[in-house]
């Protein structure tokens, strides 16, 4: 530190309250902004890259006709500068005639470093590292209908984010029960135009309280719930925040999860719960 | 020397961040209304636009929540300078049409601060403006309460004249210059917590 200041001190007084000044206010300019952008940050998931991977693990789960194989996955990493995502997961393959008898079947843990594109919308390969046999049984666990809603869920999340209309078009089953929280937004081609009409600097969803229910034992078809809590930044500089609550009806189809119905209301905001009823 | 004050400089500024920060809008909540009010006259919250408004739910038969709210609202606008006062507008939202009225609101809150404004109105407005701020209210039955305050009022006295009570949402809400829900104050928020974020939103 002695030698920084060294230039300092063969400057006036004057000068050097200046130039303290100056720092000072450099730094909080950047305070301010490292402020705004942490609260904006929320969870670092990339919906994108989320979707193509538990797409892709869900078409997986799908493709084998022989068996049913399942694949739960319990974390995916950051991709690197090559594009290279580590994925760890959990499988499971029922063939017939193994471990049927007590209905378990052995699972497997997995470690696969996953190729995607540089726009993360597609596996290029999967490369295994880690295969080892859990030191359990238990009852099969199908993934299939999880993996392909979790693609959607995060798809149709990302697709918000960056203001992509066709993205969420591609989710929607035709005469889809469209409801936004937005009264202005009156169907889904309403919502993008609506979200870059406010002309927000930025814009993110979190994604919390995911739950999926099958609505009929035997049919493709669930519900799903889940609530974002949305940020925004507007042009004033001003943060923007609404917790909403979505509620979807989805149905399975050709190894894709889409939307039937979508119901998407504006939740109170949370505050003090001591504070919201008194006598 | 050069250097402890840089550092003090440094320090300063890293704990003034928090509380540089203004209140975030809050969507899905609020928007405009109009009431008869305490004015003798129908009000509307967009009459505020410019101002900062804080806004209370609450009836003038209340015993506890409501004049300790507005008591310390009172001290609060004490503390804030002319100028700055005359850019806060306090209102009270009377949950209670079938007792208080315009000008029994008038007398009641002049006793805290002859600025603030009373609302009330006929029942299903009142209810439309507590459904789009998320406040809540419910008349309490009789049997369901038990403060000394209700104990001491019932006592002896025909159930038809019995004294009442409600439960409420007892939050402040706090509307920026925009007329858009900032976030919410409570009884217990410190005066200092209260006028700093008054400032930063005058400043927008």
């Amino acid at each position: 530190m002695e030698v920084l200041m060294q230039p300092l001190v063969r400057l006036s007084r004057k000068a050097q309250t200046i130039i303290i000044k100056l720092v000072a206010l450099v730094l909080m300019v950047g305070l301010s902004a490292a402020a705004v952008a942490a609260d904006l940050s929320g969870s670092n998931l990339n919906y994108g890259l989320h979707s193509t991977i538990y797409q892709w693990f869900g078409q997986l789960d799908t493709a084998n006709h022989t068996h049913e194989s399942s694949h739960h996955i319990l974390n995916i990493g950051q991709p690197n500068p090559e594009g290279v995502v580590e994925v760890k997961l959990e499988s499971q393959v029922a063939r017939p005639g193994q471990g049927a008898e007590q209905g378990r079947y052995p699972g497997r843990y997995e470690e696969r470093l996953l190729r995607v594109s540089k726009t993360f919308d597609k596996v290029l390969s999967s490369q295994s590292v880690v295969d080892t046999e859990d030191d359990f049984d238990s009852k099969y666990r199908p993934s299939r209908a999880i993996n392909l809603i979790k693609s959607l869920v995060y798809g149709w999340t990302h697709s918000l984010d960056v203001y992509d209309s066709s993205g969420l078009q591609s989710y929607l089953l035709a005469n889809v029960e469209f409801v936004a929280a937005e009264a202005q937004v009156k169907q889904v081609d309403d919502y993008v135009p609506y979200l870059l009409a406010q002309n927000y600097l930025k814009n993110h969803r979190d994604l919390s309280k995911l739950a999926i229910q099958p609505i009929e034992a035997g049919q493709d078809h669930y519900l799903v719930t889940f609530e974002y809590q949305w940020w925004a930044v507007s042009q004033q500089g001003n943060t923007e925040v609404a917790q909403m609550a979505v509620e979807m009806q989805v149905h399975i189809i050709s190894g894709r999860a889409m939307i039937k119905t979508y119901q998407e209301v504006y939740l109170a905001p949370i505050t003090d719960k001591g504070a919201e009823v008194r006598c | 020397m050069l250097f402890r004050t840089a550092l003090g400089l440094v320090v300063g500024l890293l704990l003034s961040v928090n509380l540089m920060a203004s209140m975030p809008i809050l969507k899905g909540i609020g928007g405009d209304f109009s009431l008869q009010s305490s004015l003798g006259k129908q009000v509307s919250l967009s009459d505020y636009r410019g101002q900062v408004v804080l806004m209370f739910f609450g009836y003038t038969n209340c015993a506890d929540i409501c004049p300790t709210t507005m008591a310390h609202m009172s001290q609060l606008m004490d503390r804030l300078t002319p100028e700055q006062a005359q850019q806060v507008q306090v209102l009270f939202v009377s949950i209670d049409g079938d007792n208080d009225t315009p000008g029994h609101l008038n007398n009641y809150l002049a006793y805290f601060n002859p600025t603030f404004v009373g609302l009330v109105d006929e029942r299903h407005k009142i209810d439309a403006v507590a459904a789009q701020y998320h406040a809540q209210y419910e008349k309490l039955a009789e049997g369901l309460v038990t403060t000394v305050y209700k104990k001491l009022t019932l006592t002896g006295e025909p159930t038809e004249q019995r004294g009442y009570l409600y439960s409420h949402t007892a939050k402040i809400y706090v509307m920026g210059t925009q007329g858009r829900v900032r976030g919410y104050f409570y009884m217990g928020t410190p005066h200092d917590e209260m006028h700093t974020q008054i400032k930063l939103l005058l400043q927008e």
